[in-house]
Protein backbone atom coordinates (compact mmCIF):
# COMPACT_ATOMS: atom_id res chain seq x y z
CA UNK A 1 0.00 0.00 0.00
CA UNK A 2 2.46 2.42 0.94
CA UNK A 3 4.92 1.73 -1.78
CA UNK A 4 1.71 1.87 -4.23
CA UNK A 5 1.65 5.64 -2.09
CA UNK A 6 4.93 6.14 -2.79
CA UNK A 7 5.04 5.33 -6.65
CA UNK A 8 1.92 7.81 -7.32
CA UNK A 9 3.55 10.64 -5.26
CA UNK A 10 6.45 10.15 -7.48
CA UNK A 11 4.49 10.14 -10.93
CA UNK A 12 2.87 13.26 -9.78
CA UNK A 13 5.94 15.36 -9.06
CA UNK A 14 7.60 13.92 -12.11
CA UNK A 15 4.60 15.19 -14.05
CA UNK A 16 5.06 18.71 -12.55
CA UNK A 17 8.62 19.06 -13.42
CA UNK A 18 8.18 17.92 -16.90
CA UNK A 19 5.86 20.60 -17.14
CA UNK A 20 8.09 23.02 -15.64
CA UNK A 21 10.76 22.00 -18.44
CA UNK A 22 8.32 22.67 -21.05
CA UNK A 23 7.02 26.43 -19.19
CA UNK A 24 10.91 27.20 -19.40
CA UNK A 25 10.63 25.90 -23.08
CA UNK A 26 8.00 28.81 -24.11
CA UNK A 27 9.20 31.78 -21.42
CA UNK A 28 7.52 34.35 -23.35
CA UNK A 29 4.11 32.67 -23.84
CA UNK A 30 4.31 31.69 -20.19
CA UNK A 31 4.29 35.69 -19.62
CA UNK A 32 1.89 36.41 -21.87
CA UNK A 33 -0.82 34.09 -20.53
CA UNK A 34 0.26 35.57 -17.09
CA UNK A 35 -0.60 38.82 -18.07
CA UNK A 36 -4.18 37.76 -19.64
CA UNK A 37 -4.76 35.93 -16.13
CA UNK A 38 -3.99 38.47 -14.05
CA UNK A 39 -5.86 41.07 -16.11
CA UNK A 40 -9.18 38.57 -15.84
CA UNK A 41 -8.75 38.59 -12.35
CA UNK A 42 -8.61 42.38 -11.75
CA UNK A 43 -11.58 42.71 -13.85
CA UNK A 44 -13.58 40.48 -11.91
CA UNK A 45 -13.37 42.40 -8.96
CA UNK A 46 -13.78 45.65 -11.02
CA UNK A 47 -17.15 44.37 -12.31
CA UNK A 48 -18.01 43.13 -8.93
CA UNK A 49 -17.15 46.28 -7.57
CA UNK A 50 -19.17 48.03 -9.90
CA UNK A 51 -22.41 46.33 -9.51
CA UNK A 52 -21.84 46.75 -5.49
CA UNK A 53 -21.35 50.51 -5.64
CA UNK A 54 -25.28 50.00 -7.33
CA UNK A 55 -26.56 49.04 -3.94
CA UNK A 56 -23.53 48.51 -1.08
CA UNK A 57 -24.47 44.73 -1.60
CA UNK A 58 -25.21 42.07 -3.56
CA UNK A 59 -27.69 39.30 -1.76
CA UNK A 60 -27.06 41.26 1.76
CA UNK A 61 -23.25 40.28 1.10
CA UNK A 62 -21.49 44.14 1.54
CA UNK A 63 -18.35 45.11 -0.56
CA UNK A 64 -16.04 43.38 2.24
CA UNK A 65 -17.90 40.20 1.92
CA UNK A 66 -17.85 40.27 -1.51
CA UNK A 67 -14.01 40.38 -1.90
CA UNK A 68 -13.60 37.79 0.61
CA UNK A 69 -15.91 35.12 -1.54
CA UNK A 70 -13.81 37.04 -5.12
CA UNK A 71 -10.68 35.88 -3.37
CA UNK A 72 -11.69 32.13 -2.56
CA UNK A 73 -13.15 32.56 -5.87
CA UNK A 74 -9.92 33.46 -7.45
CA UNK A 75 -7.93 30.78 -5.68
CA UNK A 76 -10.13 27.96 -6.85
CA UNK A 77 -10.49 29.48 -10.15
CA UNK A 78 -6.89 29.72 -10.55
CA UNK A 79 -6.43 25.78 -9.56
CA UNK A 80 -8.74 24.65 -11.79
CA UNK A 81 -7.67 26.18 -14.69
CA UNK A 82 -3.75 25.24 -13.53
CA UNK A 83 -4.97 21.62 -13.35
CA UNK A 84 -8.28 20.39 -14.49
CA UNK A 85 -8.57 22.36 -17.53
CA UNK A 86 -5.38 20.99 -18.94
CA UNK A 87 -5.55 17.40 -17.96
CA UNK A 88 -9.16 17.30 -19.51
CA UNK A 89 -8.37 18.34 -22.50
CA UNK A 90 -5.64 16.15 -22.82
CA UNK A 91 -8.15 13.42 -21.89
CA UNK A 92 -10.87 13.95 -24.07
CA UNK A 93 -8.69 14.86 -26.98
CA UNK A 94 -7.12 11.51 -26.35
CA UNK A 95 -11.00 9.54 -26.69
CA UNK A 96 -11.52 11.35 -29.70
CA UNK A 97 -8.50 10.93 -31.04
CA UNK A 98 -7.67 7.07 -30.44
CA UNK A 99 -4.49 7.69 -28.53
CA UNK A 100 -6.26 6.74 -25.36
CA UNK A 101 -4.97 3.14 -25.81
CA UNK A 102 -1.47 4.14 -24.11
CA UNK A 103 -2.94 5.91 -21.10
CA UNK A 104 -5.08 2.28 -20.46
CA UNK A 105 -2.42 0.03 -20.85
CA UNK A 106 0.20 1.77 -18.59
CA UNK A 107 0.49 -0.29 -15.56
CA UNK A 108 -1.36 2.63 -13.08
CA UNK A 109 -4.86 3.64 -12.72
CA UNK A 110 -6.20 5.66 -15.85
CA UNK A 111 -8.00 7.38 -13.86
CA UNK A 112 -4.87 9.18 -12.23
CA UNK A 113 -3.29 9.47 -15.13
CA UNK A 114 -5.66 11.56 -17.42
CA UNK A 115 -5.91 13.78 -13.90
CA UNK A 116 -2.62 14.35 -13.42
CA UNK A 117 -0.59 14.16 -16.18
CA UNK A 118 -0.64 18.15 -17.57
CA UNK A 119 -1.02 21.54 -15.57
CA UNK A 120 0.01 24.91 -16.89
CA UNK A 121 1.94 27.36 -14.51
CA UNK A 122 0.00 30.33 -15.87
CA UNK A 123 -2.83 30.87 -13.10
CA UNK A 124 -0.15 30.49 -10.36
CA UNK A 125 0.05 34.29 -9.73
CA UNK A 126 -3.73 34.67 -10.12
CA UNK A 127 -3.97 32.37 -7.28
CA UNK A 128 -1.60 34.22 -5.19
CA UNK A 129 -3.68 37.74 -5.94
CA UNK A 130 -6.38 35.77 -4.40
CA UNK A 131 -4.61 34.71 -1.29
CA UNK A 132 -3.31 38.57 -1.19
CA UNK A 133 -6.71 39.74 -1.54
CA UNK A 134 -8.62 37.26 1.45
CA UNK A 135 -5.41 38.28 3.65
CA UNK A 136 -6.17 41.97 3.06
CA UNK A 137 -9.64 41.86 3.63
CA UNK A 138 -9.69 39.76 6.51
CA UNK A 139 -7.18 42.65 8.34
CA UNK A 140 -9.36 45.18 6.16
CA UNK A 141 -12.48 43.83 7.91
CA UNK A 142 -11.03 43.10 11.65
CA UNK A 143 -12.01 39.45 11.17
CA UNK A 144 -11.41 37.21 14.31
CA UNK A 145 -10.19 33.74 11.86
CA UNK A 146 -10.17 31.19 14.66
CA UNK A 147 -8.11 28.28 13.75
CA UNK A 148 -11.29 25.75 13.53
CA UNK A 149 -12.71 28.32 10.69
CA UNK A 150 -9.36 28.76 9.01
CA UNK A 151 -8.79 24.89 8.88
CA UNK A 152 -13.08 24.29 7.89
CA UNK A 153 -12.22 26.68 5.16
CA UNK A 154 -9.08 25.26 3.82
CA UNK A 155 -11.21 21.64 3.89
CA UNK A 156 -13.95 23.20 2.36
CA UNK A 157 -11.79 24.94 -0.74
CA UNK A 158 -10.71 20.98 -1.16
CA UNK A 159 -14.38 19.98 -1.36
CA UNK A 160 -15.00 22.56 -3.67
CA UNK A 161 -12.03 21.37 -5.58
CA UNK A 162 -13.15 17.41 -4.91
CA UNK A 163 -16.77 18.73 -6.26
CA UNK A 164 -15.44 20.41 -9.28
CA UNK A 165 -13.29 18.21 -10.64
CA UNK A 166 -15.76 14.95 -10.16
CA UNK A 167 -18.31 17.36 -12.43
CA UNK A 168 -16.00 18.01 -14.78
CA UNK A 169 -14.49 14.52 -14.91
CA UNK A 170 -18.03 13.16 -15.61
CA UNK A 171 -19.04 15.44 -18.30
CA UNK A 172 -15.53 14.60 -20.27
CA UNK A 173 -16.29 10.86 -19.88
CA UNK A 174 -19.47 11.62 -22.20
CA UNK A 175 -17.23 12.10 -25.12
CA UNK A 176 -17.02 8.31 -24.63
CA UNK A 177 -20.19 8.55 -25.65
CA UNK A 178 -20.60 10.98 -28.49
CA UNK A 179 -18.68 10.94 -31.97
CA UNK A 180 -17.67 14.61 -31.70
CA UNK A 181 -18.20 17.54 -29.53
CA UNK A 182 -15.00 19.29 -29.07
CA UNK A 183 -15.77 22.07 -26.75
CA UNK A 184 -17.33 19.59 -24.33
CA UNK A 185 -14.15 20.87 -22.65
CA UNK A 186 -16.03 24.23 -22.15
CA UNK A 187 -19.01 23.49 -20.27
CA UNK A 188 -17.72 22.92 -16.45
CA UNK A 189 -15.25 25.91 -16.72
CA UNK A 190 -18.91 27.85 -17.90
CA UNK A 191 -20.61 27.22 -14.51
CA UNK A 192 -17.45 29.61 -12.84
CA UNK A 193 -20.28 32.71 -13.42
CA UNK A 194 -22.60 30.54 -11.45
CA UNK A 195 -20.08 30.09 -8.65
CA UNK A 196 -18.75 33.76 -8.81
CA UNK A 197 -21.62 35.06 -6.56
CA UNK A 198 -23.24 34.16 -3.00
CA UNK A 199 -25.80 31.41 -2.95
CA UNK A 200 -28.45 34.17 -1.99
CA UNK A 201 -28.96 35.52 -5.36
CA UNK A 202 -30.45 32.96 -6.73
CA UNK A 203 -34.15 32.75 -6.08
CA UNK A 204 -36.72 30.18 -6.62
CA UNK A 205 -36.33 27.17 -8.95
CA UNK A 206 -33.18 28.64 -10.30
CA UNK A 207 -31.71 28.15 -6.47
CA UNK A 208 -32.76 24.96 -6.20
CA UNK A 209 -31.06 24.03 -9.66
CA UNK A 210 -27.68 25.50 -8.31
CA UNK A 211 -27.71 25.16 -5.27
CA UNK A 212 -29.51 21.58 -4.21
CA UNK A 213 -29.57 19.29 -7.93
CA UNK A 214 -26.63 20.79 -8.97
CA UNK A 215 -24.46 22.66 -6.22
CA UNK A 216 -22.46 24.57 -8.44
CA UNK A 217 -23.64 27.84 -6.26
CA UNK A 218 -21.83 26.38 -2.87
CA UNK A 219 -18.79 25.92 -4.38
CA UNK A 220 -17.11 29.43 -3.71
CA UNK A 221 -20.58 30.45 -1.11
CA UNK A 222 -19.83 27.75 1.60
CA UNK A 223 -15.74 28.47 2.38
CA UNK A 224 -16.69 32.01 2.40
CA UNK A 225 -19.03 31.64 4.61
CA UNK A 226 -17.06 29.59 7.20
CA UNK A 227 -14.65 32.40 7.07
CA UNK A 228 -17.06 34.76 7.74
CA UNK A 229 -18.81 33.07 10.44
CA UNK A 230 -22.48 32.12 8.77
CA UNK A 231 -21.75 29.07 7.50
CA UNK A 232 -25.08 26.66 8.18
CA UNK A 233 -24.19 22.96 9.09
CA UNK A 234 -26.80 21.10 7.31
CA UNK A 235 -25.28 23.02 4.02
CA UNK A 236 -21.81 21.77 4.54
CA UNK A 237 -23.19 17.83 5.12
CA UNK A 238 -24.83 18.07 2.20
CA UNK A 239 -22.50 19.40 0.50
CA UNK A 240 -19.40 17.18 1.81
CA UNK A 241 -22.08 14.07 1.47
CA UNK A 242 -22.75 15.13 -2.16
CA UNK A 243 -19.17 15.83 -3.62
CA UNK A 244 -17.98 12.46 -2.09
CA UNK A 245 -21.04 10.80 -3.86
CA UNK A 246 -20.08 12.45 -7.00
CA UNK A 247 -16.93 11.73 -6.81
CA UNK A 248 -17.40 8.02 -6.31
CA UNK A 249 -20.15 8.22 -9.51
CA UNK A 250 -17.39 9.90 -11.33
CA UNK A 251 -14.96 6.41 -11.04
CA UNK A 252 -18.15 4.15 -11.62
CA UNK A 253 -19.14 6.39 -14.72
CA UNK A 254 -15.38 6.04 -16.14
CA UNK A 255 -15.30 2.03 -15.87
CA UNK A 256 -18.81 1.47 -17.39
CA UNK A 257 -17.41 4.08 -20.26
CA UNK A 258 -13.87 3.01 -20.82
CA UNK A 259 -15.52 -0.13 -21.96
CA UNK A 260 -17.19 2.11 -25.04
CA UNK A 261 -13.60 2.80 -25.87
CA UNK A 262 -12.56 1.62 -29.36
CA UNK A 263 -8.78 2.71 -31.05
CA UNK A 264 -6.14 1.38 -33.07
CA UNK A 265 -2.95 0.26 -31.69
CA UNK A 266 -0.41 3.09 -31.30
CA UNK B 1 -21.78 38.18 -56.17
CA UNK B 2 -22.85 34.46 -57.00
CA UNK B 3 -19.58 33.73 -55.60
CA UNK B 4 -19.81 35.61 -52.58
CA UNK B 5 -22.78 33.94 -51.95
CA UNK B 6 -21.84 30.88 -52.81
CA UNK B 7 -18.98 31.11 -50.05
CA UNK B 8 -21.52 32.04 -47.54
CA UNK B 9 -23.91 29.17 -48.20
CA UNK B 10 -20.69 27.00 -48.29
CA UNK B 11 -19.88 27.84 -44.87
CA UNK B 12 -23.60 28.20 -43.43
CA UNK B 13 -23.96 24.19 -44.52
CA UNK B 14 -20.03 23.73 -42.67
CA UNK B 15 -21.57 24.79 -39.42
CA UNK B 16 -24.23 22.77 -39.64
CA UNK B 17 -21.44 19.98 -39.44
CA UNK B 18 -20.67 21.33 -36.04
CA UNK B 19 -24.07 22.11 -34.82
CA UNK B 20 -23.83 20.66 -31.61
CA UNK B 21 -21.18 22.72 -30.63
CA UNK B 22 -23.00 25.49 -32.11
CA UNK B 23 -25.59 24.24 -29.85
CA UNK B 24 -23.50 23.63 -26.66
CA UNK B 25 -22.05 27.61 -27.31
CA UNK B 26 -25.68 29.59 -27.20
CA UNK B 27 -26.85 27.22 -24.18
CA UNK B 28 -23.18 28.61 -22.44
CA UNK B 29 -24.36 32.08 -23.33
CA UNK B 30 -27.49 31.80 -22.08
CA UNK B 31 -26.44 30.31 -18.88
CA UNK B 32 -24.28 34.00 -18.78
CA UNK B 33 -27.10 35.66 -19.22
CA UNK B 34 -29.11 33.81 -16.95
CA UNK B 35 -26.26 34.65 -13.76
CA UNK B 36 -26.26 37.92 -14.64
CA UNK B 37 -30.06 38.79 -15.08
CA UNK B 38 -29.55 36.89 -11.27
CA UNK B 39 -27.12 39.05 -10.33
CA UNK B 40 -29.05 42.48 -10.89
CA UNK B 41 -32.30 40.77 -9.64
CA UNK B 42 -30.99 40.53 -6.35
CA UNK B 43 -29.27 44.32 -6.55
CA UNK B 44 -32.82 45.58 -6.93
CA UNK B 45 -34.12 43.62 -4.33
CA UNK B 46 -36.06 46.30 -2.32
CA UNK B 47 -36.00 48.61 -4.70
CA UNK B 48 -38.00 50.12 -7.39
CA UNK B 49 -35.20 52.47 -8.74
CA UNK B 50 -31.54 52.49 -9.31
CA UNK B 51 -29.86 54.39 -11.14
CA UNK B 52 -32.85 55.78 -13.16
CA UNK B 53 -33.58 51.82 -14.14
CA UNK B 54 -36.30 50.06 -13.08
CA UNK B 55 -35.74 46.52 -13.00
CA UNK B 56 -37.60 45.04 -16.07
CA UNK B 57 -35.84 47.91 -18.04
CA UNK B 58 -32.46 46.72 -16.57
CA UNK B 59 -33.70 43.00 -17.70
CA UNK B 60 -34.26 43.80 -21.02
CA UNK B 61 -31.34 45.85 -21.39
CA UNK B 62 -29.00 42.52 -20.79
CA UNK B 63 -31.56 40.75 -23.03
CA UNK B 64 -31.06 42.73 -25.47
CA UNK B 65 -27.32 43.02 -25.24
CA UNK B 66 -27.52 38.99 -25.70
CA UNK B 67 -29.60 39.32 -28.93
CA UNK B 68 -26.82 41.70 -30.52
CA UNK B 69 -23.87 39.84 -28.70
CA UNK B 70 -25.18 36.67 -31.02
CA UNK B 71 -25.53 38.54 -34.06
CA UNK B 72 -22.76 40.68 -33.61
CA UNK B 73 -19.80 38.85 -31.92
CA UNK B 74 -16.78 37.09 -34.05
CA UNK B 75 -14.81 34.27 -32.23
CA UNK B 76 -12.47 33.34 -35.08
CA UNK B 77 -9.02 34.59 -34.04
CA UNK B 78 -7.56 31.14 -32.20
CA UNK B 79 -8.11 28.63 -35.40
CA UNK B 80 -7.32 30.97 -37.88
CA UNK B 81 -4.31 32.00 -35.93
CA UNK B 82 -3.62 28.63 -35.76
CA UNK B 83 -4.32 27.88 -39.26
CA UNK B 84 -1.61 31.13 -39.67
CA UNK B 85 1.03 29.74 -37.77
CA UNK B 86 1.08 26.35 -39.28
CA UNK B 87 1.61 27.42 -42.97
CA UNK B 88 -2.59 26.30 -43.44
CA UNK B 89 -3.95 29.09 -45.76
CA UNK B 90 -2.11 28.73 -48.72
CA UNK B 91 -5.67 27.10 -50.62
CA UNK B 92 -7.20 30.58 -49.75
CA UNK B 93 -4.36 32.34 -51.21
CA UNK B 94 -4.54 30.82 -54.78
CA UNK B 95 -8.37 31.86 -54.45
CA UNK B 96 -9.56 34.65 -56.59
CA UNK B 97 -11.08 36.35 -53.58
CA UNK B 98 -9.05 38.10 -51.02
CA UNK B 99 -8.08 35.87 -47.79
CA UNK B 100 -9.30 38.87 -45.52
CA UNK B 101 -12.95 39.14 -47.47
CA UNK B 102 -13.02 35.07 -47.45
CA UNK B 103 -12.69 35.14 -43.89
CA UNK B 104 -15.40 37.55 -43.86
CA UNK B 105 -18.07 35.78 -46.05
CA UNK B 106 -17.31 32.36 -43.89
CA UNK B 107 -17.98 34.21 -40.52
CA UNK B 108 -21.10 35.85 -42.28
CA UNK B 109 -22.33 32.33 -43.11
CA UNK B 110 -20.72 30.44 -39.61
CA UNK B 111 -23.08 33.56 -37.64
CA UNK B 112 -25.75 33.52 -39.99
CA UNK B 113 -26.51 29.56 -38.71
CA UNK B 114 -25.80 30.56 -35.03
CA UNK B 115 -28.11 33.63 -34.91
CA UNK B 116 -30.93 30.59 -36.31
CA UNK B 117 -29.85 29.09 -32.72
CA UNK B 118 -29.48 32.20 -30.00
CA UNK B 119 -31.98 34.60 -31.26
CA UNK B 120 -35.28 32.43 -30.95
CA UNK B 121 -34.15 30.82 -27.97
CA UNK B 122 -33.27 34.44 -26.17
CA UNK B 123 -37.04 35.48 -27.88
CA UNK B 124 -38.53 32.68 -25.83
CA UNK B 125 -36.38 34.00 -22.56
CA UNK B 126 -37.26 37.20 -23.13
CA UNK B 127 -41.20 36.28 -23.47
CA UNK B 128 -40.22 33.71 -20.01
CA UNK B 129 -39.27 37.40 -18.22
CA UNK B 130 -42.24 39.52 -19.60
CA UNK B 131 -44.73 37.46 -17.37
CA UNK B 132 -42.90 38.22 -14.45
CA UNK B 133 -41.47 41.36 -14.38
CA UNK B 134 -42.73 44.45 -16.91
CA UNK B 135 -39.90 44.67 -19.39
CA UNK B 136 -41.62 47.33 -20.61
CA UNK B 137 -43.00 47.70 -24.10
CA UNK B 138 -40.27 48.83 -27.15
CA UNK B 139 -41.91 51.32 -29.62
CA UNK B 140 -40.34 50.25 -33.37
CA UNK B 141 -40.23 53.49 -34.87
CA UNK B 142 -38.76 53.49 -38.77
CA UNK B 143 -35.99 55.98 -37.75
CA UNK B 144 -34.96 53.54 -34.61
CA UNK B 145 -34.89 50.48 -36.86
CA UNK B 146 -32.87 51.97 -39.23
CA UNK B 147 -30.92 53.26 -36.38
CA UNK B 148 -30.85 49.95 -34.72
CA UNK B 149 -29.56 48.24 -37.96
CA UNK B 150 -27.05 50.79 -38.88
CA UNK B 151 -25.16 50.34 -35.30
CA UNK B 152 -25.58 46.16 -35.82
CA UNK B 153 -23.52 46.18 -38.66
CA UNK B 154 -21.08 48.95 -36.66
CA UNK B 155 -20.88 46.22 -33.65
CA UNK B 156 -20.31 43.66 -36.14
CA UNK B 157 -17.21 45.78 -38.09
CA UNK B 158 -15.49 46.36 -34.85
CA UNK B 159 -15.78 42.81 -33.45
CA UNK B 160 -14.87 41.42 -37.10
CA UNK B 161 -11.86 43.84 -37.50
CA UNK B 162 -10.89 43.13 -34.30
CA UNK B 163 -10.75 39.88 -34.35
CA UNK B 164 -8.95 40.31 -38.15
CA UNK B 165 -6.27 41.79 -37.01
CA UNK B 166 -5.42 39.44 -33.94
CA UNK B 167 -5.37 36.94 -36.92
CA UNK B 168 -3.47 39.49 -39.20
CA UNK B 169 -0.45 39.72 -35.91
CA UNK B 170 -0.10 36.22 -35.84
CA UNK B 171 2.10 36.59 -38.96
CA UNK B 172 4.46 38.02 -36.44
CA UNK B 173 3.79 36.98 -32.78
CA UNK B 174 3.31 33.32 -31.89
CA UNK B 175 -0.20 33.44 -29.44
CA UNK B 176 -1.66 36.51 -31.23
CA UNK B 177 -5.03 34.80 -30.64
CA UNK B 178 -4.53 35.24 -27.06
CA UNK B 179 -5.27 39.08 -27.90
CA UNK B 180 -8.89 37.97 -27.73
CA UNK B 181 -8.81 38.46 -24.04
CA UNK B 182 -7.91 41.87 -24.58
CA UNK B 183 -11.26 42.05 -26.89
CA UNK B 184 -13.18 40.78 -24.81
CA UNK B 185 -12.13 42.44 -21.62
CA UNK B 186 -12.80 45.73 -23.62
CA UNK B 187 -15.59 44.76 -25.37
CA UNK B 188 -17.20 43.28 -21.58
CA UNK B 189 -16.05 47.07 -19.80
CA UNK B 190 -16.36 49.62 -22.42
CA UNK B 191 -19.20 48.75 -24.73
CA UNK B 192 -22.22 48.57 -22.22
CA UNK B 193 -22.59 44.96 -22.74
CA UNK B 194 -21.55 43.89 -19.29
CA UNK B 195 -22.96 46.74 -17.21
CA UNK B 196 -25.07 50.15 -18.48
CA UNK B 197 -22.97 53.32 -18.48
CA UNK B 198 -25.56 54.80 -15.81
CA UNK B 199 -24.15 51.97 -13.14
CA UNK B 200 -20.43 53.39 -14.44
CA UNK B 201 -18.62 55.73 -12.06
CA UNK B 202 -18.32 59.26 -13.70
CA UNK B 203 -14.24 58.79 -14.78
CA UNK B 204 -15.33 55.69 -16.11
CA UNK B 205 -18.52 57.36 -18.07
CA UNK B 206 -16.41 59.80 -19.68
CA UNK B 207 -14.02 57.07 -21.03
CA UNK B 208 -17.03 55.66 -22.55
CA UNK B 209 -18.02 58.23 -23.75
CA UNK B 210 -15.20 59.11 -25.61
CA UNK B 211 -14.51 55.87 -26.86
CA UNK B 212 -16.28 54.01 -30.19
CA UNK B 213 -16.83 50.66 -28.20
CA UNK B 214 -20.26 52.16 -26.64
CA UNK B 215 -22.00 51.91 -30.12
CA UNK B 216 -22.00 48.26 -30.31
CA UNK B 217 -23.87 47.64 -27.04
CA UNK B 218 -24.67 50.36 -24.85
CA UNK B 219 -26.11 53.07 -27.73
CA UNK B 220 -28.19 50.27 -29.81
CA UNK B 221 -29.86 49.08 -26.57
CA UNK B 222 -30.78 52.89 -25.35
CA UNK B 223 -31.96 53.60 -28.91
CA UNK B 224 -34.69 50.86 -28.86
CA UNK B 225 -35.08 52.00 -25.52
CA UNK B 226 -36.10 55.54 -26.82
CA UNK B 227 -33.23 56.79 -24.61
CA UNK B 228 -31.32 58.02 -27.07
CA UNK B 229 -31.32 59.11 -30.89
CA UNK B 230 -28.12 59.69 -32.63
CA UNK B 231 -26.42 62.64 -34.18
CA UNK B 232 -24.95 63.99 -36.84
CA UNK B 233 -21.82 63.75 -34.55
CA UNK B 234 -22.44 60.00 -33.90
CA UNK B 235 -22.46 59.18 -37.74
CA UNK B 236 -19.15 60.96 -38.06
CA UNK B 237 -17.14 59.36 -35.35
CA UNK B 238 -18.79 56.09 -36.19
CA UNK B 239 -17.37 56.63 -39.75
CA UNK B 240 -14.43 57.82 -39.05
CA UNK B 241 -13.41 55.43 -36.74
CA UNK B 242 -14.50 52.72 -39.13
CA UNK B 243 -12.22 54.12 -41.83
CA UNK B 244 -8.86 54.01 -39.07
CA UNK B 245 -10.23 50.64 -38.41
CA UNK B 246 -10.30 49.09 -42.07
CA UNK B 247 -7.38 51.55 -43.12
CA UNK B 248 -5.47 49.02 -40.62
CA UNK B 249 -6.76 46.60 -41.51
CA UNK B 250 -5.30 46.98 -45.13
CA UNK B 251 -1.93 48.00 -43.86
CA UNK B 252 -1.14 44.80 -41.89
CA UNK B 253 -2.45 42.53 -44.20
CA UNK B 254 0.07 44.34 -46.68
CA UNK B 255 2.90 43.36 -44.57
CA UNK B 256 1.75 39.99 -43.47
CA UNK B 257 1.39 39.19 -46.98
CA UNK B 258 5.18 39.33 -47.67
CA UNK B 259 6.23 38.20 -44.72
CA UNK B 260 3.98 34.59 -45.20
CA UNK B 261 5.93 31.66 -46.05
CA UNK B 262 5.01 27.87 -45.98
CA UNK B 263 6.35 24.35 -47.29
CA UNK B 264 4.94 22.87 -49.86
Amino acid sequence: MIKTIKKYWFLFWKFRSLRAMKLLEYRANFWFWVTVSVMWTFFNFFFFDLIVGARGNIAGWNRNEMYILLATFTMLDAFTWSFFYHNMQEYISSIFDGTMTLTLTRPISPQFLISVQANSYTNVPRFFIGLAMLLITIHRMQLQVSLLSALGFIAFCGISLLFVYSAWFIVSTFSFWVDRLENINELVPSTRRIWQVPKEVYTGFVSTLFTVVLPFALVASLPSEILLGKAMMHWLVFYAIFTFGLFYASTVFFKISVKKYSGTAN
Amino acid sequence: MRRYTALITLWFIKALEYRSELIVWAVLTLLNTTVLLAIWISVFRGADTVNGYQIGQLLQYFLLATIINGITASHFENWRSKEVREGKIDHYLTKPIPYPIQVLLSDIGNRSFYMMLIIPVTLAVYFVFSLFYNLGAIVWTPWSIVQFVLLLAVGYIIEFSFALIAVFLSFWFEGAEGLEHFKWISISLLSGYMIPIEFMPTWMRSAVDALPLKYMYAVPIQVIQQRLSLTVYDFVYILSFLAGLIAVQVWLWKKATMRYTSAG
